[in-house]
């Protein structure tokens, strides 16, 4: 993973450690040494691979710090890229996603995937090819003018802040759960890590981290999903299986399910966001607004502009689609074979045989939140097991008598299915070292375009002052985000989804006037980026509580659209805001298409009239 | 310790590339084929294995045509 040479060495270090965190955690496993040990190990593990990849990168030097110096190599700005794009929200809800809306997580990683190469096309060579950091900056230089830059800058702030919260949140959840820490100490952590990423080394340790967290987390998906589809039918590779082999064997079984009136996955999972019950319409909806917001995602901006060239650029982006493209594919194969594996696994097990072929129902007991409840009970030991249920051992266990915590599923996904626990702690261990990438390089790029449209535009502006003010910007808004995510100012999804309006409504219709529109002014760029940001806003406003700001009284308004019976919702607001700030584009092209072609009817005229005038002399 | 290079390998190896290739299309259909086996194709857009080949697919190709598109640019540019 080191980006200054051709060095195999930290590669080897890297599989080494993943190998030896695997066999020793079954091993230990398997003697019977206690499952805190392995814990212990998994934490050391994340803590060594998140220490390496940060703190060997620190620099205090501003072409580092911002663009890497331009020698970010293609295969590591892909893997960064691919990582900056995994949101929380795939995993957190990942449960969610396969009992209700299947469709959906695949809208969701169509979305991801098309926004890449969009952005590569549109955004990733012509911005790397004007030389600059963040788009803030670009806007300075290209305009000759603060307006469009700071304001894009401070609405970016707000975007920043709706989509770190969700990261600190879902990181802060599984670390939680995982290593037994309280909620306050799982969020001060990682709010620390992501601070840290961030504000050490920059550009430099978020890549080198994105890569770390990347490749740690296709292989801890990719191993439990070939263990998954190998003891499946059908071929024993999960992408191409997971459809035939184990999805609709599941949707068969949840149908006999239902008609024999027992639970499904669905109806045992708790902390379901309640966008997955939504009409098809509304998943459609926010892939399309995801899709436009990844096509001008900052952080991603960042990484294409730590490149060498346009070209490496291209390279890193196209890399950055098959690799998202296999990692989402690998999420989707892996979670529907979970979910049928979780069936097979525990339903028609007596109690007396769940105590010893599923130590998940009794082993993550007397932590902030509870994995599984058996019969309503958080089970602690094995012999609680039998008298949990009525009718003690003989009792048989079904659907009715168990219940999940859905936001764990991605992590728990090889508990459930009876695989080690050493699998679970390297997957739980690659997701939050992944959503930790994710927070850092929102708050980097956050932070660059902070400081590039306030600070640069000074006449004594020097590099390391701007990494000075960009070190402070981070940490305040790392440190708000995660005071936010304590207070439970916003849920998450609602979060996510505001900070993408934010984001598709305002940077998009910016670099694609800086790119592709050069006749318009800042005035227009400018107007276009506020109509787009107030228009997002005001949408979630009216949608959510209607203009009285009490929510749930019935003077809400809602857009009303194919395929939506209840309207657009709320936090999907940047469909509505790109569409404006759209239409001020459009308005301001032909309101200087008309003035142009006035300014060459008059030049026109008085050309004639001079000349006639000669003629005439 | 060399360094592993894919554009190496396809240039030494060429034919054993192409054949890998041959392999990973002819388990691609195999998958799609036995998955196939005994649906009518009347209602075939509306089986959620489609949408999932699908999601195996789209970044294959999205790869390519953005590749593609790209070296276009750089050659009506130059």
């Amino acid at each position: 993973m080191n980006g200054d040479g051709r060095n195999s060495w930290p590669v080897l270090a890297f599989l080494t450690a993943c190998s030896l965190l695997l066999l020793a955690g079954y091993t230990m496993e398997k003697v019977g040494v206690p499952r805190a040990y392995v814990i212990a190990l998994t934490a050391a593990f994340t803590l060594v691979l998140w220490v390496a990849a940060t703190f060997a990168a620190g620099t205090t030097r501003a072409a580092k710090f911002f663009t890497a110096e331009q020698a970010l190599r293609p295969g590591l700005a892909a893997m960064a890229l691919a990582g900056c794009v995994m949101f929380p929200v795939i995993i957190t809800q990942a449960g969610g996603f396969i009992a209700l809306a299947p469709g959906f997580l695949i809208t969701l990683s169509a979305a991801i995937v098309s926004g890449i190469a969009l952005s590569v096309l549109l955004v990733g060579s012509r911005f790397r090819a004007a030389g600059f950091s963040d788009p803030c900056e670009l806007l300075f230089r290209r305009y000759q003018s603060r307006l469009p830059a700071q304001t894009l800058a401070v609405l970016l702030v707000f975007a920043g802040l709706l989509l770190i919260m969700p990261g600190i949140e879902a990181a802060g959840y599984l670390a939680a759960w995982f290593f037994n820490l309280s909620r306050g100490t799982a969020i001060i952590l990682v709010m620390i890590a992501a601070a840290l990423t961030a504000g050490l080394g920059g550009i430099h340790s978020t890549a080198r981290l994105g890569g770390v967290a990347m490749v740690t987390f296709l292989l801890a998906v990719n191993i439990l999903l070939l263990a998954m589809a190998v003891e499946g039918e059908g071929i024993p590779i999960g992408h191409l299986s997971f459809g035939s082999a184990a999805l609709e064997p599941l949707w068969d079984l949840e149908d006999q399910l239902k008609s024999l009136q027992f639970k499904q996955l669905s109806e045992m999972m708790g902390g379901i966001s309640p966008l997955l019950t939504q009409a098809p319409g509304v998943h459609l909806a926010a892939g399309i607004l995801v899709l436009l917001a990844v096509v001008a995602y900052p952080p991603m901006m960042q990484f294409f502009a730590a490149n060498a060239s346009p070209a490496r650029t291209e390279d890193a982006g196209t890399r950055a689609i098959l690799i998202a493209g296999f990692a989402l594919t690998s999420v989707v194969a892996m979670l529907v074979y979970a979910g049928y594996g979780f069936y097979e696994t525990l339903l028609g097990l007596s109690v007396s045989e769940a105590r010893i072929e599923t130590p998940v129902l009794y082993s993550w007991a007397g932590r902030g939140t509870d994995l599984v409840r058996v019969c309503g009970s958080a089970i602690s030991s094995a012999e609680g097991l039998l008298t949990a249920c009525p009718e003690g051992a003989d009792h048989i266990l079904s659907t009715s008598d168990l219940t999940l915590d859905g936001l764990l599923f991605f992590a728990a996904a090889a508990d459930f299915n009876g695989y080690p626990l050493a699998l679970t702690g390297f997957t739980t261990a690659s997701a939050i070292l992944l959503i930790v990438t994710f927070c850092a390089s929102t708050a980097l790029a956050t932070a660059s375009n902070f400081t590039g449209a306030f600070y640069m535009p000074h006449l004594k502006a020097t590099g390391s002052h701007r990494v000075f003010w960009s070190r402070l910007v981070i940490a305040g808004l790392v440190a708000l985000s995660a005071f936010a995510v304590h207070a439970r100012w916003m849920d998450a999804e609602t979060s996510l989804l505001l900070g993408m309006s934010i984001t598709a409504s305002t940077v998009l219709p910016a670099m694609i006037a800086a790119f592709y529109l050069p006749q318009l002014g800042f005035p227009s760029v400018t107007t276009a980026i506020s109509t787009g940001f107030a228009t997002s806003v005001l949408y979630f406003v009216l949608a959510t509580t209607g203009i009285d700001f009490i929510p749930a009284n019935g003077d809400e308004v809602l857009l009303p659209l194919p395929g939506m019976p209840e309207g657009l919702p709320g936090p999907l607001g940047g469909l509505v805001g790109a569409t404006a700030a759209a239409v001020i584009l459009v308005a301001s092209l032909l309101i200087s298409a008309f003035y142009a072609q006035a300014e060459r009817s008059d030049t026109g005229n008085e050309t004639e009239n001079a000349a006639g005038g000669l003629d005439a002399a | 310790m060399r360094w592993f290079s894919l554009y190496r390998l396809k240039r030494s190896a060429r034919p054993a590339w192409w054949l890998g290739v041959a392999a990973c299309v002819l388990l691609f259909v195999v998958a799609l084929g036995s998955a196939l086996q005994g649906r009518s194709s009347e209602s075939l857009l509306a089986m959620p294995f489609v949408w999932f080949f699908s999601l195996v697919l789209l970044p294959l190709a999205l790869f390519v045509i953005v590749r593609q598109a790209a070296k276009h640019i750089e050659r009506t540019r130059r």
